[in-house]
């Protein structure tokens, strides 16, 4: 088998032109679509009316056998990306990662603080000290791995600092004003995974710097020279619990 | 119109208009029409639950195009385990050509590739759209594109010589 070879089963396969028949008419397949949308938008209206009764059947329970104690604050699953300010800015309070600390079985402090008060729906990434939310591509799946990247001068000195938790495949947007771009998160089985990133960093000192990345994650971390004086640090595994 | 109405609206002319590309690349991992409408219905169902994250209307049929392959992969994979009862993948009918076995390992080695190069392969190889038309639609520059397509052909020469040494 030749690198040719493929070239010249994927043409075959390409010229394989597949049947355009057998079909459901079209007007038929938009009204199966309008139906099952409505079936689905039920289905999430009446899980949502159950998990907010069962939120405050859990409040008064907790009320009523420790009234000397604050009922702690439920949590209700929404779908909603848009959170409120205080949950960021106190998710965001909790103590980071330690310097250095690029090994990630367990996720830092405030990480698990803000997986807790946002629950399992909501895709969460730490940039720096600043929290975001991003909608997640797996959204009835654990978040079984935790990933960080740095973005380092040759010295050692961090230029920025990206955590977060995943399945594995992720697609998450930055427009921030310091950092923006993608990360683009594929797992390609338990241990490895492919990430691709495309981020401009604008830092003070430093000025422009431009990453376009693609990176196959066969260990827990890897470092990359990006450029002369700018490293990559990523830290890829599964998480502890 | 109200806003959610004519978001449903918008979304539906973007069915009617992209449905046949939908279903053409479908089409090339499902060989039942039936199938393929389940898998294009179910990728789209996913992408209107996920709308609020894609602001273009273009982006967004491309958007959908992805979970199309998705969808169909996800729908291959779950008859396959079902088949697997009866025979294992690998056992080829006898009378099948060279070239036939050929190009089944080749669908199954594009099947195991990771998402970001079997999408690639689909829609910039199999489907036959123009480079920029392929960036545009997998939301990356043309030399991205350039570098996928040579990964996912290293990545399947790989896949290929190991299934030929173990059969």
């Amino acid at each position: 088998m030749t690198t040719p070879k493929i070239d010249e089963l994927l043409e075959a396969r390409a010229r394989q032109t597949p049947p355009a028949t057998g079909y459901q008419p079209t007007q038929e397949f938009i009204a199966a679509f309008r139906l099952q949308r409505q079936r689905r938008y039920r289905r999430i209206l009446l899980r949502r009316y159950w998990l907010a009764a069962a939120a405050a059947v859990l409040i008064l329970l907790t009320w009523l056998w420790s009234p000397q104690e604050p009922a702690p604050a439920p949590h209700v699953e929404t779908s909603d990306c848009t959170a409120p300010s205080e949950r960021l800015a106190a998710a965001a309070q909790a103590p980071a990662a330690p310097a250095g600390a690029s090994d990630c079985a367990a996720p830092s402090g405030r990480l698990a603080a803000a997986e807790r008060y946002f629950g399992p729906t909501t895709g969460l990434i730490f940039v720096n000290d600043e929290l975001l939310v991003f909608e997640r591509q797996d959204e009835d799946q654990a978040n079984n791995y935790l990933v960080t990247i740095e973005i380092l001068s040759t010295g050692g000195a961090k230029l920025a600092r990206l955590e977060f938790a995943t399945t594995g495949n992720d697609y998450i947007v930055l427009e921030e004003e310091r950092i923006a771009g993608r990360i683009f998160l594929v797992r390609s089985d338990n241990q490895n995974a492919v990430l691709e990133l495309a981020l401009h960093l604008s830092n003070d000192r430093r000025g422009n710097i431009h990453l376009d990345e693609i990176i196959a994650l066969e260990q827990r971390n890897t470092t990359l020279a990006i450029s002369d004086d700018t490293r990559l640090r990523v830290a890829f595994c599964r998480r502890e619990s | 119109m109200s806003i959610p109405e004519n978001q449903e609206c918008r979304f539906e002319n973007m069915i009617l208009e992209h449905l046949p590309m939908f279903r053409s690349l479908s089409r090339r991992i499902l060989n039942n029409p039936v199938e393929v409408d389940d898998a294009v219905q179910s990728a789209l169902l996913k992408a209107w639950q996920r709308r609020r994250s894609f602001r273009g209307e273009a982006q967004l049929a491309s958007w959908v195009a992805r979970i199309v392959i998705n969808e169909s992969y996800d729908l291959l994979r779950r008859q396959q385990k079902e088949k697997l009862v009866e025979f294992t993948d690998t056992d080829l009918p006898a009378t099948e050509s060279t070239r036939e076995q050929e190009l089944q390992r080749l669908d199954r080695a594009i099947a195991e590739l990771p998402e970001l190069y079997r999408q690639t392969v689909h829609i910039a190889i199999l489907a036959g759209y123009d480079t920029t038309t392929a960036a545009a639609m997998l939301d990356c520059s043309p030399n991205t594109l350039y570098q996928r397509i040579h990964k996912a052909k290293e990545l399947l020469y790989e896949a290929l010589q190991n299934d030929y040494s173990e059969n």
